[in-house]
């Protein structure tokens, strides 16, 4: 009885999380009109990008301003894929054979996104996850410059700056909610997972980790190539769900957004992901609809493009400063708790002394002391 | 031989505008241990200024075009690296790259997104020719005036009351802190100066190019991270130092290359920056402050 609650209660986060995605989800698209929908699509697509980049930095706690280059990979590798053999002939005259012949349904397009995106960050992943700190940031964002600079220059393959088009618009509401919560998945797997934890211990204290036989490189490569590989699903499915896109697409903006999104929800946490990006797609479309312009009764407020985006900056500011573990503080969903019940005030005083330590519980099973 | 000294001339200019924006963020990272992202937008908001102020002396343009980047620069410590005094690289780089998004986006929302032409000065855009090798005027000045500027900030580090508590902030600044340096005063003032660099680097930017969009700084800053990284971060002379180095790769890449792959220039050039990060992470120059104490 005890285990099997230690167990529901560690496991929890994962159903809730779940239900919580669908539910926004369903809702928001059957309540809203045309222009919600797109944005309840494009809102799941970046949620599993958030959960993607949150499997790297959130459990590694190394920053990766690159991790878009990976989405940019899936969607060329994605986008490639679908287009019509016949329609490849005329966009694209001069692709490799083997790629100008071959055509892949939506689902198997997406798939090979993500496994391209992986074999990428596999070769990247031996010099890379050797660098820490500040010296991480540079290179992953180094890491960016160069896929993007690829993406332009490699005329025969992506089309140059011009970009791929004529993809089939495929990826709806349906399509990238399943991706999403499949990705919710995944990350809750790998946050559970021995190596998961290991590199979790690593984030907290490199020492000590290292101290108790934690390889910390091993285990940072493992995640880097997981994270590229969700990231190059969700690559895929935005060349699915755009038509056309260009290497631009998946550059500094998509970067901002979605580290945005992670840093606001908290980066140490599954649940901070999905929160922060919940909210900052929530945020990001009540602002678009204000940038677009309103009336308010009898006055209108004229559009104002850049509104949005100086709103989400001033948010992510905020939040660094006001906030600087994120609207989670790094926790996953707490257990619900019933009043009175003498074990839960126990957690929650040593919750509030703990501080860091706080948040371990919800990551361990730890004995119920009650 | 022309085209080869032609192509040294090239290299030093862009060698000198590296290390002007590369200074602005070395000496920023040097005191704080932040990258700041947002040193672009300091020149792109330098480069509206002269846009918007129309032509009075050029003079008038250069003050003002300086007085606008200090004072953003100021704005910015201010409002949100104060705050955030204290917190991680990683964190510090983020809220740069956030105030970078939102005043590209400002200049967006009031001047709108496509690029505005100019014309700063008609004795700039002239040429000496020298032989069959043209030298523009603009390359003497931003070069004479990169080299002014380092020995101004070299004596200000060196000479002043100032500068030295600047330097020991850089080395230790909790120490720094005990023996009585304020650090409000001292990170206000590197702010100040990196504004100042901004300004200086906005007007020779301007004109060159002789255009101005919100994206402006964008290059000019992945540019400069490039000569800081290669010098070595925190350190002034390895900045400088960087950014020449990275001129003549830059030139050199740009001039050497295949025909095929010199569109792929920038792709060489960052993978010279992991490169560089893996072997020799502190970079040509190593600052004093960088060094890593358990």
């Amino acid at each position: 009885m005890a285990l099997a609650r230690t167990a529901l209660r560690a496991t929890w986060p994962l159903p809730a999380l779940l239900l919580f995605v669908f539910a926004v989800a369903e809702i928001a698209y059957a309540a809203g009109d045309d222009v919600t929908r797109g944005v309840v699509v494009v809102a799941l697509i970046n949620l599993t990008l958030v959960i993607g980049l949150y499997v790297f930095v959130g459990n590694s706690g190394v920053f990766s301003f690159g991790s878009v280059s990976f989405a940019s990979i899936g969607a060329y590798t994605a986008g490639l894929l679908v287009i019509p053999v016949d329609q490849k002939a005329i966009l694209q005259p001069d692709l490799p054979g083997f790629i100008a012949h071959t055509h892949f349904g939506s689902v198997g397009a997406t798939l090979m996104g993500g496994v391209v995106a992986a074999a990428v960050a596999v070769v990247f992943a031996v010099p890379l996850m050797q660098l820490t700190g500040i010296a991480a940031g540079l290179a992953t964002f180094s890491l960016l410059v160069i896929v993007r600079t690829v993406a332009n220059s490699w005329t025969e393959v992506t089309n140059g700056a011009a970009g791929l088009s004529g993809l089939p618009v495929t990826t709806g509401k349906n399509d990238a909610l399943v991706w999403a919560l499949l990705a919710i998945v995944a990350g809750f797997l790998f946050q559970s997972s021995a190596l998961g934890l290991r590199l979790r211990a690593s984030r907290e204290d490199d020492v000590a980790a290292r101290s108790l036989g934690v390889s910390v490189r091993m285990e940072r490569r493992v995640a880097w190539v997981v994270h590229a590989f969700v990231m190059g699903i969700g690559g895929g499915l935005y060349g699915q769900y755009l038509g056309s896109f260009n290497a631009s697409f998946f550059y500094l903006a998509l970067t901002f957004t979605t580290l945005a999104m992670l840093v606001v929800g908290g980066i140490k946490s599954l649940t901070g992901a999905v929160v922060g990006s919940v909210t900052i797609s929530f945020v990001a479309e009540v602002l678009h609809r204000i940038e677009e312009g309103v009336d308010v009764g009898p006055l209108h407020v004229p559009a104002r493009p850049g509104l949005r985006e100086i709103g989400l900056a001033i948010i992510m500011l905020a939040i660094l400063i006001l906030r600087p573990r994120g609207i989670t503080n790094g926790r996953e969903l707490p257990w619900p708790r019933l009043p009175g019940r003498s074990g839960d005030r126990m957690r929650r005083s040593t919750a509030e002394q703990g501080g860091d330590a706080a948040e371990t519980y919800a990551d361990v099973p730890v004995k119920d002391p009650s | 031989m022309a085209l080869f000294l032609q192509h040294v001339i090239d290299a030093i200019t862009y060698g000198s505008q590296f290390a002007l924006y590369g200074l602005g963020i070395a000496l920023i990272f040097g005191i704080m241990g932040l990258i700041n992202f947002a040193h672009g937008e300091l020149i792109m908001v330098g480069a509206y200024a002269i846009v918007l102020m129309g032509r009075p002396s050029w003079a008038v343009v250069v003050l003002v075009t300086i007085a606008v980047a200090v004072a953003f620069a100021l704005g910015m410590e201010r409002l949100a690296f104060r705050p955030l005094r204290g917190a991680s690289p990683p964190t510090l780089l983020i809220a740069s790259f956030a105030i970078s998004y939102g005043l590209q986006n400002l200049a967006i929302l009031i001047e709108g997104s496509a690029p505005k032409g100019t014309h700063v000065s008609n004795w700039l855009s002239e040429s000496y020719q020298v032989g069959s090798v043209s030298v523009p005027k603009l390359d003497i000045v931003t070069v004479a005036v990169t080299i002014a500027l380092l020995a101004a900030l070299g004596l200000f580090l060196q000479r002043t009351r100032m500068g030295v508590q600047m330097r020991a902030a850089a080395e230790d600044f909790r120490m720094a802190r005990i023996l009585g340096v304020r650090a409000n005063t001292v990170i206000a003032t590197a702010f100040g100066i990196s504004g100042l660099l901004a300004g200086i680097g906005a007007y020779l930017l301007v004109a060159q190019t002789g255009e101005v969009a919100p994206d402006l700084g964008s290059n000019p800053v992945l540019y400069a991270f490039v000569a800081t990284v290669l010098g070595g971060m925190g350190s002034l002379r390895g900045a400088v130092l960087g950014g020449y180095v990275f001129g003549a790769i830059f030139v050199g890449l740009q001039s050497y290359l295949p025909l095929e792959l010199r569109s792929y220039r920038d792709a060489f050039a960052f993978a010279a920056v992991i490169a560089m990060l893996l072997v020799r992470p502190q970079g040509l120059i190593v600052a004093r402050s960088v060094v890593t104490r358990v």
